[in-house]
Order: structure tokens, then sequence, then C-alpha cells
């Protein structure tokens, strides 16, 4: 059986028994998703490429530890990539020229995934999901998210920024997940 | 770290709002605690959902090749279970004078088995109350935002109130419903619902004998309980209202008895 017929559970367990081949076909199937979301983050195609290959080394590294039971392996992947795409949002201190809010146009416009109209609709339909998620949040905790998520601000940075004490943020934080989570629901990986 | 301090900075964990060394701490807690571990996946689940945002973009088409010739020298890192057991400090050894008996030797390690064993059951007691104490505290926090969101939600001008019979006549169960102008949102508060163990009510909204899921809610000891609802339409699309008793982690249709039901208004 070729890795292309197998299902992401199994290329994650084939990973873990060390199969690269099969980190091939995840690559395969994530790694527009990984890039698009770390050149989302950057607006810098080196970069995004730089933690691409970083998040992608990572999973072959980690394989083993990485425990379904704790979370699904596209919650563990996109959180590697954002938590490596915001290191270095920090590291390069171009926060200034970060982003706006969530699903605004990627810079690289010729260079998109030319997969099928029915996945680019379903794309287009999770990230208008998202874009009405954020915009039903009350305005004050969409700016924690908005800073934190989009633009890599720590929560002491945030508190500054706002003029907030630090626990007032943490709970606007909390708040807004549980929202998201609830309104985000059928985008969710279920474990 | 403790429980209380990891769950406190989990939601900034989730987005990415903490350094690095605070990063790695919360990690390396949750990678071994049962209680945080459900919390952590929750709130991490949320935010990977907002990576939907970002386009998809093809990589530089030599990317592919880059990694698995990296990937190729690479190790992979052991298991968490097969990493090594950090190791215990031991204690130190004590020379045994030659002038004690053997007898006395033995008395003296049964009475340190037994102050021991005592003390091993007194912090076994301590970290009983600990994390009773941290749950408590939880709890208190929980309800804390619940108010917050309910104050911030009653604030809001044109808010509409929708009451929830309760079906059995009998109960003295209450609930309610606050709508935003639009009806597409709305916040749902009952009390004196029965606590269920491993059971939630989940509220259904319903049109032409379909019933669509609007989430799944838990109730403390006094009965109370609270949701925040996005409805996939306006409301008005919707001819009534129903919640029914479910698995916590909801069901794809109602199986459980009714406990609150109402219509919904079309103006």
């Amino acid at each position: 059986m070729t890795h292309a017929a197998l299902t992401e559970e199994q290329l994650v367990a084939m990973l873990q028994q060390g199969d690269s081949g099969a980190l091939g076909e995840l690559y395969d199937r994530r790694g527009k998703a990984v890039f698009g979301f770390a050149l989302h983050l950057l607006r810098d195609p080196a970069k995004a490429e730089e933690v691409t290959q970083e998040v992608f080394v990572n999973v072959w590294q980690k394989a083993r530890t990485y425990d379904p039971s704790k979370g699904g392996f596209n919650t563990w992947l996109m959180t590697m990539v954002h938590h490596r795409a915001i290191d270095e949002l920090r590291r390069s201190q171009r926060q200034h020229a970060s982003l706006e809010l969530a699903g605004q146009e990627t810079l690289v416009r010729d260079n998109t995934s030319a997969d099928s109209p029915a996945d680019s609709a379903e794309r287009a339909q999770d990230a208008q999901a998202v874009r009405t998620a954020l915009e039903t949040l009350p305005a004050e905790q969409r700016s924690v998210v908005t800073l934190a998520y989009y633009q890599g601000l720590s929560q002491s940075e945030i508190a500054a920024r706002l003029q907030q004490p630090l626990g007032t943020v943490k709970t606007r934080m909390r708040l807004a997940l549980q929202k998201l989570r609830s309104a985000l629901a059928p985008y969710q990986e279920s474990t | 770290m403790n429980c209380l301090q990891v769950q406190d900075m989990l939601p900034a964990y989730a987005l990415g709002a903490l350094d690095a060394a605070e990063r790695d701490a919360v990690e390396s807690h949750v990678a071994s605690c049962s209680t945080c571990i459900p919390l952590a996946r929750d709130y991490l689940q949320a935010v990977a959902s907002l990576s939907h945002a970002a386009q998809e973009v093809n990589p530089p088409a030599h990317l592919r090749a880059r990694i698995l010739q990296q990937v190729a020298v690479t190790p992979q890192l052991a298991p968490i279970a097969d990493l090594p057991a950090p190791r215990q400090p031991q204690a130190p050894r004590l020379g045994r004078p030659w002038s004690l008996s053997l007898w006395a030797a033995t008395a003296a390690a049964c009475i340190s088995l037994v102050v021991a064993a005592a003390l091993l059951s007194a912090v076994s007691d301590l970290r009983s109350q600990v994390k009773a104490l941290r749950d408590d505290n939880q709890r208190v926090a929980d309800m804390l935002d619940q108010q917050r969101e309910l104050s911030y939600t009653l604030a809001i001008p044109g808010m509409e109130t929708m009451v929830l019979k309760s079906v059995q006549t009998t109960s003295t169960a209450r609930g309610m419903m606050m709508v935003n102008k639009d009806r597409t949102w709305g916040v749902l508060v009952s009390q004196g619902l029965k606590q269920q163990p491993a059971m939630g009510y989940q509220v259904w909204l319903i049109r032409d004998g379909q019933r669509v899921s609007g989430g799944v809610f838990t109730v403390d000891e006094s009965g109370y309980g609270m949701l925040s609802l996005k409805f996939p339409q306006p409301l008005t699309q919707f001819t009534a209202i129903g919640v029914t008793i479910e698995p916590i982690s909801g069901s794809p249709g109602p199986t459980g008895a009714q406990v609150f039901s109402a219509p919904i208004q079309q103006s």
C-alpha cells in the first residue's frame, strides 16, 4: 500500500516507527496549510519557508513524543507553526509591519494552491467562519486575541499596550477562547 | 509550577502569548498532568481553528527535498515513556556502629518505616486537600468569568429575553435565553437543573422537525448553568428551542429526556 492511500492517523503511526516516507506524505497533505499560515503570520516568504522546514523536521524529530490522546495531529502541527512563527516575529522585531485581522489576503497571490473548486470553497467557508467568530467577540476580547495570535505580543506586552492589568488581559483571553471554542466547534479536530 | 499557575497561563499559552521560558514550563507540566491535559487540549484546538483564516499557499518546490534531506540525518527523540526516569535522591548511607546490636538496628528500622508511612499518609492527605482547594478556586474563577460575561451581555442595548419552560410541570427548573437584536447569538442561563454525572444539557434549535445542536452545558451543584450560543442562522429561521439531557460530549440528535422547550417568536 502506498503512503497516499493511508489515513493521517496511519501516517502518524508510521512516522513514529521511523518511516520518513510518511513524513513526505504528510508534507504533501499539510505543507500548503503550514506554509500558508507561516506566510500569513510572517509576511515574508523566506522566513515562512524556514519555519515550514523547521516545523516538519520537528514533527519528524518529536513524532514519538506525540500522544494523540492529548490532541489531534493538526492541532499539534499548527500550534508548532504558530509558536515558531511568533518566535520569529518577535526575533525579527517586525511587529510594526505585522498582521491585520485574520482572513486578509496573503502577499503571494500568484503562488496559491491550485486545488479543486470544492476544496477552495471549503477553505473560503472556514476562513469566513473564523472571521465571523472573531467579529462576534466583544471588542476588548477580540483585541487581546488579535494582538497575541496575529501580532505575536506577549500577555505582559498586551497589558502594557492596552494599559490594563495583566489579570484583566488573562480573563479576556480565557473568555475569548471559550467563545471561539464554541463558535468554531465544527472546524475543530476531534480527538 | 503547579496546576493552578499552569491553568492560569493556558489561554496565553494557546495564543502564543508566553515567552519561551514560560511556554517550556507550561509544556513540561502539561506533558505529565492528567488534570491540565484536557484543558490545554481544548484551548489549543480552539486556537488551531484560527489558522483556517490563512490561505493555503504552495511552498517552494525545492523545500520538500530539503526537508527530507535534513530528516535523513536527524534522529528521532525517544517517546516520553522511554526517557530515563529522573534519578531519585538517595539517602546517605550511614555506617552502622559496630557496637549496635542487631535487634536495636531492626527496631530502629521498624520505627523509621512507621514514621515514613505516617509521613507519606500525611503528605497524601495534604495533596488531596490542595487539589480540592485548587478545584474550588477554579470553579470560583469560572463562575466569576460567567458573571462578567452575563453582565456584559445584559448591558448590550436591544437584548431580548426568552423564557424556557420546564417540560415537567412539577419541576422548579427555569431557563432564560438572552438574544441579541439581530438574533444571531445569545446566552442561555438555567437554574434548578439536576447535576448529572458525566452528562450535560444539550440545546436544540428546531425547524421542520430537524434539530440542530446549539451546544452543551453543565450545571453546578445549585443547578446553575450558562451557555453562549452562536446560531448557525438567525434564530427567526427556527420555530422552537429545546434542551435535553445528553452525554457531555453532545449527541448528533436528541436521545435523552427533554427538560426545557420554548417556541421562537418570529417578530
